[in-house]
């Protein structure tokens, strides 16, 4: 069988629902596990229920784009492939480096006319490079998670600011980066946010606090919105 | 009241084993389907590649991919807690889990890191990670129709910049007062340094953002370090919300 007639076969689509719907499974244990512990924990099911509808919200766009990458992926590996590697663990990015570095290694011009070998390597390739990261989580999650959230939990002054210190951490590298890959455009997109956010909270404080949870929504299809003006102007 | 301490941080314990044994076997689920499927698809239609095509490319990837793995995992641990499983399960860490996680923490008024950040933060991981699987399986059922607004230009170019959005509007929830009944004062000297580095890093290192998981989790030290230098000099402290 060639490439194409195994990347876009019945047993490959059932392999890939099946798998699908058994992390889906486990997305939802994960879900039930913690909503009960968060209830728990004494956090009412308002505030659990506001979580839930403003992190549907904004999971929407992201992951439209996602479906763009598997256009984008559909045409190298398959729908049912590109399906995979999406809903768990990939980026477009690194899959179609990965698919393309296997392909370019074999010596394969054009992949609609290759074996189905090749189909095979290229999945096998783009696992084991995937390999690391779900691996060292399983791996480093639970004594790092542990031992950090008991020192957090010692009853001093510093433990708050501690906890406080690594989202605060991670932002500062990441910001500084994304403004120099997205130039001034980007730079724009990023004021429009947190203008828009700041002026959220503040109608949210004054008696609007339904709005507060939208939030993060409303600004990330405007800030999206705004690149096409932005791009206009600036680019 | 010692005891009754004792009894709850016992339930604590059982529930993060309880919780770290799912993600683990969540993550072993996922490597046996991710090498399973391929082993599974070259024995029936008879086209197992030759072991020697996978070594290159294979360790070409490991090789780019392995360091900046560990330092994901590592950096990202604090923030998204037992959600760290599920993250590095579904991907999309950076434009779907950590926002999920951030937001969710500032809307319960929650710290991540402690027992209920972990909880909240993994349980908005988890809704996330639902709805993007189905999306994506919706995606493929519509794969036709869609196809023309999501390659129009105005899709492309709008989600080119989907990452700026998102950082934007997380950064009230990050550098913010937050909505806690606690907050602490002087809060934007803490990222100071880190911010200054990145910066540094950004002006004169080529190709830095290669570099942001090692860059995550050097700021992370420099930052803790630099807070408890701030919170010993008084500078940086916890104080009630209406405390001025």
């Amino acid at each position: 069988m060639s490439y194409l007639d195994i990347a876009n076969s019945g047993l490959t689509y059932t392999l890939v629902a099946v798998a699908l719907s058994v992390m889906l499974g486990l997305c939802v244990v994960f879900y039930v596990k913690t909503r009960k512990r968060a209830l728990e924990l004494g956090i009412s099911k308002e505030v659990l229920n506001k979580v839930n509808r403003s992190t549907i919200l904004f999971t929407i766009v992201p992951s439209l784009t996602i479906v763009v990458g598997l256009f984008a992926m559909s045409a190298m590996i398959g729908t049912a492939w590109s399906w995979f590697r999406l809903s768990v663990v990939g980026s477009v990015s690194y899959e179609l480096m990965a698919a393309q570095t296997t392909v370019a290694s074999l010596d394969i011009a054009d992949t609609a006319t290759a074996d189905g070998s090749v189909f095979v390597a290229v999945m096998f390739v783009m696992s084991i490079g995937a390999l690391v990261g779900p691996t060292l989580s399983a791996i480093l999650t639970k004594p790092v998670t542990q031992n950090l959230q008991k020192a957090g939990a010692q009853n001093n002054g510093f433990s708050p600011i501690m906890n406080a210190c690594f989202m605060l951490a991670i932002m500062s590298v990441i910001i500084p980066i994304r403004v120099s890959t997205g130039g001034l455009v980007g730079l724009m997109v990023i004021l429009t946010a947190v203008l828009l956010s700041m002026l959220i909270d503040k109608i949210a404080s004054k008696g609007v606090a339904w709005l507060g949870q939208f939030n993060m929504p409303i600004c990330l299809l405007v800030g999206m919105l705004s690149s096409l003006v932005w791009a206009k102007l600036l680019g | 009241m010692n005891e009754d301490k004792k009894i709850g941080i016992l339930d604590e314990k059982t529930y993060s084993n309880q919780i770290h044994l799912i993600g683990r076997v969540g993550s072993a689920l996922l490597l046996m389907f991710m090498l399973g499927i391929p082993f599974v698809i070259g024995t029936v239609y008879d086209c197992m590649p030759k072991f020697s095509w996978l070594i290159q490319p294979s360790i070409a990837l490991l090789a780019m991919m392995g360091p900046t793995s560990v330092s994901e995992v590592l950096g990202y641990a604090p923030v998204l807690g037992s959600g760290n499983y599920i993250a590095f399960i579904t991907g999309n860490i950076m434009n779907l889990k950590l926002p999920a996680a951030i937001s969710a923490h500032a809307l319960a008024g929650v710290q991540p890191n402690t027992p209920e950040g972990d909880a909240v933060g993994t349980m908005a991981i988890a809704i996330s990670s639902i709805i993007t699987v189905i999306i994506c399986a919706i995606g493929v059922l519509v794969f036709i129709p869609m196809q023309p607004i999501l390659t129009s230009a105005a899709f492309k170019t709008a989600s080119n910049y989907l990452v700026h959005a998102l950082m934007g509007s997380m950064i009230l929830n990050t550098f913010g007062k937050g909505k806690g009944k606690t907050v602490i004062k002087n809060k934007l000297m803490l990222p100071l340094v880190a911010i200054a580095m990145s910066v540094a890093g950004v002006l004169l290192i080529p190709k830095f953002s290669s570099y942001q998981g090692y860059a995550m989790l050097v700021a992370i030290v420099i930052t803790i370090g630099w807070a408890y230098l701030l919170y010993k000099k008084g500078v940086v402290k916890v104080v009630n919300r209406d405390e001025k």
